[in-house]
């Protein structure tokens, strides 16, 4: 994590590859989404984000190395594939980006020998000065602002939903399945899918909030990126959690077991 | 100015020196104007100097990337008129290495004091030289972490009174002064390997044959060149400038003896 924001305070564009096993500790090497708040919230000292792409497939994992330099170099800040132990052990059929799809250019700030016309490149995260310190945080703080338009995600027949799953990376995987499971007993589901973590798409949930009867976010964890669903909807509907931690994967059916007894819960009160 | 220069014993050798000469002596011009925050008396000043005054005379400027380290030289980019990289506590060496690997064609140099490269990053230092990167590692052993208030370094000498070790340091205790460079001579990486001292006017010069020697080795591609500097700290080790000398020369260079470890073989 030093390091990490030693990166970051730096400005150095770099890709990380989270491959998220079971925590904390040496824990397990199965696979966990444990580690969000640590790739979306921070975990490292001050003020600072990483983008955080979530792939959900062995395409995305192979796309996103791409993506994420492009992202790295477009902002000089580091980017973070958050994946998991099962997605990192897959195998599915991928086709890969072309080679050479990435621009080879050294960027103006690169230490490559100082040249005569211009001062010396110097690359620090120190800025021992509070006032320059201060800059250099608002200087990223917009930064941050400017990569909310990278945000990403998918949705899956959210058009007539009447409940929505909110679930990102593996997790959303098994909730596809469990979509058609419930539609096949004519409980009108769909799933919000974000593909970055961070920026999160807070606005689009919040849109939603207004046409679905509640949520559910499902995790492999204890219960992250529920926060942040719960940010987005702004109180407008519950939002409720299934997760399992420790490497241990729900099935499509415990999905949809929670979501069947959360909706009669609320037929329930509404009756 | 074009006057007659003469050398510092005029009377004794009677010797004009070359008259073509403006100047004798002046700050390297790969110094910034920056005036260096050290303590009065820190050989920190020196090495800087010296190093820049080499990359000044082998005309390398634009050609050398440096690394500096955390610590009181952390600073040292605000110095050096080159391109630069702060790295990490402990990292100089491994941030180095990716520099060098980018571009092998340039002249590359970590900096690090005893707390950096000997204790927290131990692990970059030996697989560095371990891996024969073709890098300057510089390593200026004041026996002390000067920056944060003299505390005891895995250098400092058994007895030495510092912060932690208000006692002396003892071996039961904390292990023995650690001597990193004569460590790192087994490694079939290292390729050149010397101490040095930049407390009189011969070390200094001694210093800077081994820096031009180290660039050549570079140039040449042969292997990881480190240099340890037995320096001093007055401020962390209490002392007035003039005291730090007598300490070296009677404590630390028993210890740590001035001279080549490992000179290339042919
Ligand atoms: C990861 C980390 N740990 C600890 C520190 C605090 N720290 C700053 S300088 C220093 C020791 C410096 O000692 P040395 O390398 O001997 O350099 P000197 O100041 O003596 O030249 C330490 C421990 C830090 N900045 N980062
Ligand atoms: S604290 Fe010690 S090492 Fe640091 S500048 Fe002062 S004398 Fe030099
Ligand atoms: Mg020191």
């Amino acid at each position: 994590m030093l390091i990490l924001v030693t990166l970051l305070a730096a400005q150095l564009p770099c890709l990380i590859a989270n491959v998220v096993r079971g925590g904390p500790g040496l824990g397990t090497i199965q696979p966990s989404q444990g580690d969000y708040f640590q790739a979306t919230k921070g975990g490292g000292h001050g003020d600072y984000h990483l983008i955080v792409l979530a792939p959900s497939s062995v395409q995305e994992m192979a796309d996103f190395v791409f993506d994420g330099f492009r992202l790295a170099e477009k902002y000089r800040n580091p980017v973070m594939i958050l994946s998991d132990g099962a997605l990192g052990q897959m195998m599915e059929k991928v086709i890969l980006p072309e080679e050479g799809s990435l621009p080879k250019t050294t960027p103006a700030w690169a230490t490559t020998g100082k040249k005569k016309e211009r001062e010396h490149n110097v690359i620090t995260s120190l800025f021992i000065q509070p006032e320059e310190m201060e800059q250099v945080n608002l200087r990223l703080q917009e930064k941050y602002k400017a990569i909310q338009s990278e945000v990403r995600y998918e949705e899956i027949q959210t058009e007539d939903a009447e409940i929505l799953l909110v679930a990102f990376g593996l997790s959303s995987r098994i909730c596809q399945k469990t979509v058609d499971l419930a539609r096949e007993k004519g409980i009108k589901v769909g799933l919000l899918r974000p593909i970055t973590v961070y920026p999160y798409p807070y606005a689009r949930l919040n849109e939603l909030a207004s046409q679905v009867e509640f949520m559910l976010t499902v995790e492999m964890n204890a219960g992250q990126m529920v926060e942040d669903v719960r940010l987005a909807v702004e109180g407008k509907v519950p939002v409720h959690f299934i997760g399992r931690m420790g490497g241990m994967i729900l099935s499509p059916e415990d999905i949809l077991h929670k979501l069947e007894s959360v909706h009669e819960s609320h037929n329930a009160v509404n009756v | 100015m074009n006057e007659k220069l003469y050398l510092e014993d005029e009377e004794n050798l009677g010797t004009q020196v070359d008259e073509s000469y403006d100047q004798v002596y002046c700050r390297p011009s790969t110094l910034t104007d920056v005036p260096f925050h050290y303590c009065p008396g820190c050989g920190h000043s020196v090495v800087h100097k010296v190093l820049m005054e080499v990359i000044d005379e082998l005309g390398i400027q634009e050609e050398t990337i440096g690394v500096a380290p955390v610590g009181c030289s952390v600073f040292a980019y605000q110095y050096m008129n080159i391109d630069m990289q702060e790295a990490a506590h402990g990292r100089a060496s491994a941030v180095a290495t990716g520099v060098k690997r980018v571009l092998p064609d340039k002249y590359v140099f970590s900096y690090q004091g005893d707390g950096d490269l000997a204790a927290i990053g131990t692990a970059e230092t030996i697989h560095t030289v371990n891996r024969g990167e073709n890098i300057l590692m510089l390593f200026i052993n004041n026996g002390i972490y000067g920056m944060t208030g003299g505390q005891m370094a895995p250098t400092s000498l058994i007895g030495q009174v510092t912060s932690t070790s208000p006692y002396g340091r003892e071996a039961a205790q904390v292990g023995n002064p650690i001597k990193i460079a004569d460590m790192l001579c087994l490694l079939p990486g290292a390729y050149y390997v010397t101490r040095q001292i930049v407390h009189n006017p011969n070390g200094v010069r001694k210093l800077k044959k081994a820096l031009i020697k180290s660039f050549e080795y570079q140039k040449q591609k042969k292997g990881t060149c480190f240099i340890e500097v037995v320096s001093n700290c007055p401020s962390g080790w209490k002392m007035t400038p003039v005291e730090t000398i007598k300490y070296i020369e009677e404590q630390m260079l028993p210890m740590y003896p001035v001279g080549d470890l490992k000179v290339p073989q042919n």
